[in-house]
């Protein structure tokens, strides 16, 4: 995976049990300190940080710049966490969590 | 449709949604000195999707047993107002602006009921400075046609957000009181949504007292059908015990007290 697509990927499952009440940038906050991710978020959070990650993902997969990195990530995560048990899926959020500030 | 189906009580007969939605719209629609007007209850702000102005609009072609909308769903005769749609827009506007949000959206109804108020109040929004409109549906008249959902994507502000309700037909009938033939229509949208290059997610009420486990994950490839990227969107939902879901719970004959009190795991 592509940076865009690794950070897309951290995103969805960040955003899986609230993504449409919080904002783009609320929910980047679990990603903050993650330096490559940095430059990045800054161009998603330029444009689209006010709006809920669920249709920040729907417009992304209509950009031709974010489309392959989305279905990259999206084919992923359906895999390792949406489809996956709870145990996977409380593995994957309890990474991040470690990695925030 | 000879009697207006208000909500479902054990034994009810499966009813056509198409039909249900001409006779909601034979109540909630009228032609008014500046087109089509719709009927709504309310107009305000609210908390979700990070704050977006609301209007509260009346009537429905389904009719699921935990759904939160308030009385207006089942007696729509008996609520709401009409507006035209630059009214709805205007006060959407004022909403938006005393509380300092910019996004707007139709609640508590399926909004594509009403079409030509609908597509007349897109045009003001089109042309207005709020950057989003959700637009919450349950599929069933974008399913149906194609067209529609063709016009809808004229408009570059509009976010669809389609609500799956079920992955089978006999579970579609008995948790929306629709008949099993229409089960896939929602999934229709979905396609014709995809097609047409919208801005769209999906939800689905895959809360696990109400949708077991397989069907969940049938739903997911389902929509995988379409696209992973598709699914991969999923907004799942958890039912809450508000106080008109409860009340459908019981008219329904399934405890409400029994149901709320299992503890609900994520999606396992």
């Amino acid at each position: 995976m592509d940076l865009k697509a690794k950070l897309l990927y951290d995103l969805l499952i960040v955003s899986h049990l609230e993504g449409e009440d919080v904002s783009l940038s609320q929910v980047a906050n679990a990603l903050r300190n993650v330096d490559e991710y940095r430059h990045l978020l800054k161009v998603l959070e330029h444009e689209l940080g006010d709006m809920p990650p669920r249709v920040v993902f729907a417009k992304l997969r209509l950009l031709n710049a974010w489309h392959e990195p989305f279905s990259i990530a999206a084919k992923q995560y359906l895999e390792d966490h949406l489809l996956a048990g709870l145990d996977k899926k409380l593995d994957n959020w309890r990474k991040i969590c470690r990695s925030t500030p | 449709m000879k009697e207006y189906l208000r909500f479902l009580k054990p034994g009810f007969k499966p009813f056509n949604p198409l039909e249900l939605a001409k006779a909601t719209e034979n109540i909630i629609c009228k032609v008014g000195e500046e087109g089509v007007e719709r009927k709504y209850t309310a107009f305000y702000a609210t908390g979700v999707y990070r704050g977006i102005a609301t209007g509260y609009a009346v009537g429905c072609c389904l009719r699921c047993y935990y759904c939160w909308s308030e009385w207006s769903r089942d007696f729509p005769d008996l609520y709401g107002d009409y507006y035209s749609p630059r009214k709805v827009f205007e006060n959407l506007d004022k909403a938006a602006k005393k509380y300092g949000v910019n996004k707007l959206r139709i609640s508590g109804c399926e909004p594509t009921l009403c079409r030509q108020h609908l597509l007349e109040l897109l045009k003001y929004v089109e042309d207005s400075k709020h950057p989003l409109f959700i637009l919450e549906t349950n599929g069933i008249l974008f399913g149906s046609d194609e067209n529609y959902v063709r016009e809808i994507s004229k408009f570059s502000k509009v976010h669809v957000r389609v609500s799956l309700k079920a992955a089978k037909p006999e579970a579609f009938t008995s948790r929306t009181g629709a008949l099993p033939e229409f089960w896939e229509l929602p999934f229709k949208a979905v396609e014709y949504l995809y097609r047409h290059g919208v801005s769209f997610h999906v939800a689905a009420m895959t809360d696990p007292r109400i949708m077991p486990e397989d069907e969940r994950k049938a739903l997911i490839e389902k929509l995988r059908e379409v696209d992973d990227a598709i699914a991969a969107n999923l907004e799942e939902e958890l039912c809450d015990p508000y106080e008109t879901t409860m009340a459908r719970m019981w008219a329904y004959g399934v405890d409400p007290a029994e149901f709320f009190s299992k503890r609900v795991k994520p999606w396992t």
